[in-house]
């Protein structure tokens, strides 16, 4: 959708934009995925088109409309979007550590500080992703009480790691890569069968479908997961 | 016949409605204002989108109709319905039960006697019952 006209504009350029306008609104705050709001202005669009008149007097109040139509709603699972940014980040950490060692021709050193705090990120994110994964919305996700238990933590993972030197084993450099690499591959796999979270407003005949809309994501998923090997 | 605003009582039209969208929708794939039109056309009152369209989604999500996008005259498209084959055989299923029912409904309202007079209670000219 251009930046010029608004999405009212776009979707429905017959109907009066403030009718369009609470009709998109209603629906997201209804949780209905931007396809099926589309949709559903088009064809509003369409009848106030051919009919002639408004939209309010052909379709009534917009929230009595829009609860007539029992549009779907969202049903995400939060262990569905969150796991491939965790699995993902844990893929990028375990390639960092292995690459350089590797190169170098040493093996990489675990220190007591990276150790604890690999433990207790491990903990808190497993902790995370089971929580998340009893919930089906964002709706009621207290974003800042979660960061404020998520500093601390990450807090003891980087001063831990920082001080804490003293190594305690060593590993070969190439299995510490190895894993990174797999781990990364299955992050990028998940990351592919994420659902679209940008869930835009398109025009029903302007849209990618099913493999195209997902192979549109592509170039975004190389760079974001690839950018620790390039590096 | 039509009531006071000049169209049949909604509580008759909310019950057939579905059926005479499908009737409209059996003769080939159409879309929502031609409906609304030839519904209006046929006597039927002018649905409103605010009607229509909700039961043309009910119609859908039953898989009685299905549903595509085409181009329209001009604006983002036409969404136009056509009848499936679990939707045709709904349609030719209710078709006769609604004229029987019509038919008993018409005999009904204009039979000058029923029988089993015996349930009516007779009154006499000083407007006193007796049975």
């Amino acid at each position: 959708v251009s930046d010029k006209t608004t999405l009212e504009q776009t979707l429905a350029p017959d109907v009066e934009p403030a009718w369009a306008a609470q009709f998109i609104v209603a629906c997201r705050l209804d949780g209905v995925p931007g396809d099926a709001i589309a949709d559903a202005l088009a064809e509003v669009n369409d009848h106030v088109r051919a009919a002639g008149g408004t939209a309010k007097e052909a379709f009534g109040p917009v929230a009595s409309y829009v609860a007539s139509l029992n549009l779907p709603h969202h049903r995400f699972s939060m262990r569905e979007v969150g796991s491939p940014v965790v699995v993902g980040t844990l893929g990028m950490i375990l390639v960092l550590m292995g690459v350089r060692p590797l190169r170098d021709g040493t093996p990489v050193g675990l220190t007591l500080g990276v150790t604890l705090g690999a433990g207790i990120a491990v903990a808190a994110i497993l902790a995370l992703v089971v929580w998340l994964g009893t919930r089906t919305s964002t709706t009621g996700l207290r974003l800042p009480a979660l960061g404020l238990v998520a500093l601390p933590v990450w807090l003891c993972v980087v001063l831990g790691s920082a001080l804490l030197r003293q190594v305690i084993a060593s590993v070969p450099a190439w299995p510490v890569l190895l894993l990174g690499v797999v781990v990364l591959g299955a992050g990028t796999a998940l990351y592919g069968r994420m659902p679209d979270l940008t869930d835009p407003l398109t025009p029903p005949l302007g849209r990618r479908q099913g493999r195209s809309r997902a192979l549109a994501r592509l170039p975004g998923l190389r760079w974001s997961h690839c950018f620790p090997l390039l590096r | 016949v039509l009531d006071q605003v000049g169209s049949w009582p909604s509580e008759w039209l909310r019950g057939l409605m579905e059926l005479c969208v499908l009737r409209v929708i059996a003769d080939g794939p159409t879309y929502g204002y031609a409906i609304a039109a030839v519904l209006e056309r046929a006597g039927l009152g002018n649905p409103k989108g605010g009607t229509l369209y909700p039961l043309l989604g009910r119609l859908e999500q039953a898989s009685w109709v299905r549903a595509t996008w085409a181009a329209g005259d001009g604006g983002p498209g036409r969404k136009f319905y056509e009848l499936t084959a679990t939707g045709r055989d709904q349609f030719d299923r209710m078709r006769p039960v609604w004229s029987g029912f019509a038919a008993a409904v018409s005999r009904h309202l204009e039979e000058a006697s029923m029988p089993g007079e015996d349930f009516f209670v007779a009154t006499d000219p000083e407007g006193v019952h007796r049975v």
